[in-house]
C-alpha cells in the first residue's frame, strides 16, 4: 500500500481544499526542533522547502531515524486523529519552511464534506491493516531468529526494506542489525566451545605411553632417574 | 645444587622456545646463574631470541656431542640482551648453548645419532663449569630418547600446549611418561589462548583433565608475536599479560624449590 503520509498529501493537494484552510507558514533553521516527543499534538505539517527528520530516542539515548521528509510531504498526521502527545520528535534539516494546518480547521472541513470523511476512514483502515500485517511479519522473523534460521529472516527483512514505507523500513533495518549481531555472537561462542572441549582418547593414550615405556631404554632410564637427578 | 628445568611440548609451534628464553631471562634478572641449552637439534631457533646471529656462533652442541670440544666451549654469554648493569646488580648470569644451524651438521646428527650418555655428562659438566643455579633445557618435540633423558634428569618439567585437540592428546602422553619417571614437579603452560576465551574456565578444565597444576595461561598476542622471532617479551613488554604469565611460571618453579 502507499504510505499514509502520501495519501494525506493527495487529499490535501486539492487546491480547493487547501484554499479554505488558513495558511500558517513557519521557518526553521538547520537543526532547529519543530516538536519533541511528548509535546501536545495539535497540528499537521506540510513541508514546503528544506527537509524534516523524524526520530525517536531509545532507552539508552540512541536516536532511531524513522523518516526523512522532502518538500510536498506531510507529517504529524496522527495528531489529526486524536490530540494525544507527539509519538516522535521532528527536527529541521537545512533551512526549512513548513505549512502548519490547525487540527480544528481540518476537522470542520471533514465534517462538512462526506467525501473527505470517507477517504479518511479508508486511510485509517488501510493503515491499521498494514500495521497488523507488519506486526505479524515481525513475529514471523522473531520465530525464524529463535530457530536459528538467520538467512531466511535476513532475506525477509531485506525485501521489507525495499518495498515498505520508510518508517517501517527503519524498523526492518534495526531488526537486521540485531539479527546480524545475534548471529555473530552465537558463531563466536560456538567457536570457543568447540575449541575448549578437551577430549582424550584413552585407548590411544595408553597405546602411545606403552610404545615408549615398554622399551629396555625406558625401563633403564626409569630405574636410574632418581640417581641421575641427584648427580646433576 | 642446580635445578634442571626441561621445557617440552608434544608438537612443534607451541611457542616453547620463546617461553624458555623468557623464563631464563627472568630467572637471571632475579640473580640466578642460568644456562639455556637448545637440544632441539632438528630445528634450532632459540639463539635468535637472544640476538645471536649465525655468524657469531662458532662451536655448538653438535661439536660437543661429536667429541670435538668441551661443553663449556659451546656456552655463549648472552647477558647483553638483558642489560649488563641489571644483571651485575643482582649477580645474575645467562649462557646459551646453541645447536648447529648448518644444514649439513643437522642432517649428520639425525643420520648418525649421538650418545645419550654424552649429553647427560654435558649437562653435568655445564652446571659445574659455569656454576649454574638453573639449567633450562629447550627440548625437541615428541618423546625420543634424548628428550626422555632430559625429562628424566629434570627437577621440573614445564609442558607447553596450545588449546587444541592434538596438543591435549599429546600432553596426556607426556604427563603419563613424566610420572613414570618420577619427575618431582610437572607444570602445564597453555600458550596461544584466544583473548575471547574464558581463561579461568580453560585453566580449570586443563588442571582437572591432567590432575596437574597450570602455571599460566598465556594469551595469543600480536604484540608478542611481532617480537618473538627477535626479542624477549619480558624485557620489551614487561607489563604485557604474556610477560606476567611467564613471571607466574617462574614463581611456581621457585616455590617448589623452597619446599
Amino acid at each position: 500500500m502507499k504510505d499514509f503520509a502520501a495519501l494525506i498529501r493527495n487529499l490535501l493537494s486539492d487546491e480547493a481544499i487547501l484554499r479554505d484552510l488558513p495558511a500558517v507558514r513557519e521557518r526553521f533553521e538547520d537543526g532547529e526542533t519543530i516538536f519533541e516527543r511528548g509535546d501536545p499534538g495539535e497540528d499537521l505539517y506540510i513541508v514546503e522547502a528544506g527537509q524534516v527528520r523524524i526520530f525517536t530516542v531509545d532507552e539508552e539515548g540512541r536516536e532511531l531515524t524513522l523518516n526523512t521528509l522532502a518538500p510536498g510531504e506531510v507529517f504529524g498526521e496522527l495528531a489529526l486523529l486524536d490530540s494525544r502527545p507527539r509519538s516522535a520528535s521532528a527536527v529541521a534539516v537545512g533551512p526549512t519552511v513548513l505549512r502548519r494546518i490547525d487540527r480544528g480547521h481540518l476537522l470542520s472541513l471533514i465534517r462538512s464534506s462526506p467525501e473527505l470523511a470517507a477517504s479518511l476512514y479508508d486511510l485509517l483502515a488501510q493503515r491499521t491493516r498494514h500495521m497488523t500485517d507488519y506486526i505479524e511479519r515481525l513475529g514471523h522473523w522473531a520465530r525464524l531468529v529463535a530457530e536459528g534460521r538467520y538467512d531466511e529472516a535476513m532475506q525477509g527483512l531485506q525485501a521489507e526494506g525495499e518495498i515498505s514505507d520508510r518508517a517501517l523500513a527503519a524498523v526492518a533495518d534495526a531488526v537486521r542489525t540485531m539479527v546480524q549481531a545475534v548471529r555473530e555472537r552465537e558463531e563466536q561462542l560456538r567457536r570457543e566451545v568447540a575449541q575448549l572441549r578437551i577430549e582424550i582418547d584413552e585407548v590411544k593414550r595408553r597405546k602411545s605411553v606403552a610404545e615408549i615405556t615398554d622399551t629396555e631404554y625406558f625401563r633403564d632410564l626409569a630405574r636410574r632417574a632418581r640417581e641421575l637427578r641427584k648427580r646433576m | 645444587m642446580a635445578r634442571v628445568v626441561s621445557i617440552h611440548s608434544f608438537r612443534g609451534g607451541t611457542g616453547k622456545s620463546n617461553i624458555t628464553a623468557n623464563l631464563a631471562a627472568l630467572l637471571a634478572l632475579r640473580g640466578e646463574r642460568v644456562g639455556v641449552i637448545d637440544t632441539d637439534i632438528q630445528s634450532p631457533g632459540i639463539h635468535i631470541l637472544f640476538g645471536m646471529d649465525e655468524e657469531h656462533i662458532d662451536k655448538t652442541l653438535n661439536d660437543y656431542l661429536w667429541g670435538q670440544c668441551s661443553i663449556e666451549d659451546t656456552a655463549y654469554d648472552v647477558g647483553e640482551r638483558l642489560g649488563r648493569n641489571a644483571l651485575d646488580a643482582v649477580g645474575g648470569a645467562i649462557y646459551l648453548i646453541p645447536s648447529s644451524l648448518r644444514a649439513g651438521e643437522i642432517t649428520r646428527i639425525l643420520r648418525e645419532g649421538y650418545d645419550v650418555g654424552t649429553l647427560n655428562e654435558g649437562f653435568r659438566d655445564l652446571i659445574r663449569e659455569l656454576n649454574l643455579d638453573y639449567l633450562l633445557i629447550d627440548t625437541h618435540p615428541g618423546l625420543n630418547e634424548e628428550t626422555l633423558l632430559s625429562i628424566a634428569i629434570s627437577d621440573c618439567l614445564v609442558i607447553v600446549l596450545r588449546p587444541d585437540q592434538q596438543d591435549f592428546q599429546g600432553t596426556a602422553v607426556t604427563v603419563d611418561v613424566a610420572r613414570r619417571l618420577d619427575v618431582p614437579q610437572i607444570l602445564l603452560v597453555v600458550n596461544k589462548a584466544l583473548s575471547s576465551y574464558d581463561l579461568d574456565a580453560l585453566r580449570n578444565q586443563v588442571e582437572s583433565t591432567y590432575e596437574c597444576p597450570v602455571a599460566a595461561v598465556l594469551p595469543l598476542s600480536e604484540e608478542v608475536a611481532a617480537l618473538q622471532s627477535a626479542d624477549l617479551a619480558v624485557i620489551r613488554l614487561p607489563d604485557h599479560p604474556f610477560s606476567k604469565g611467564v613471571k607466574a611460571v617462574v614463581q611456581a618453579i621457585e616455590a617448589a624449590e623452597q619446599e
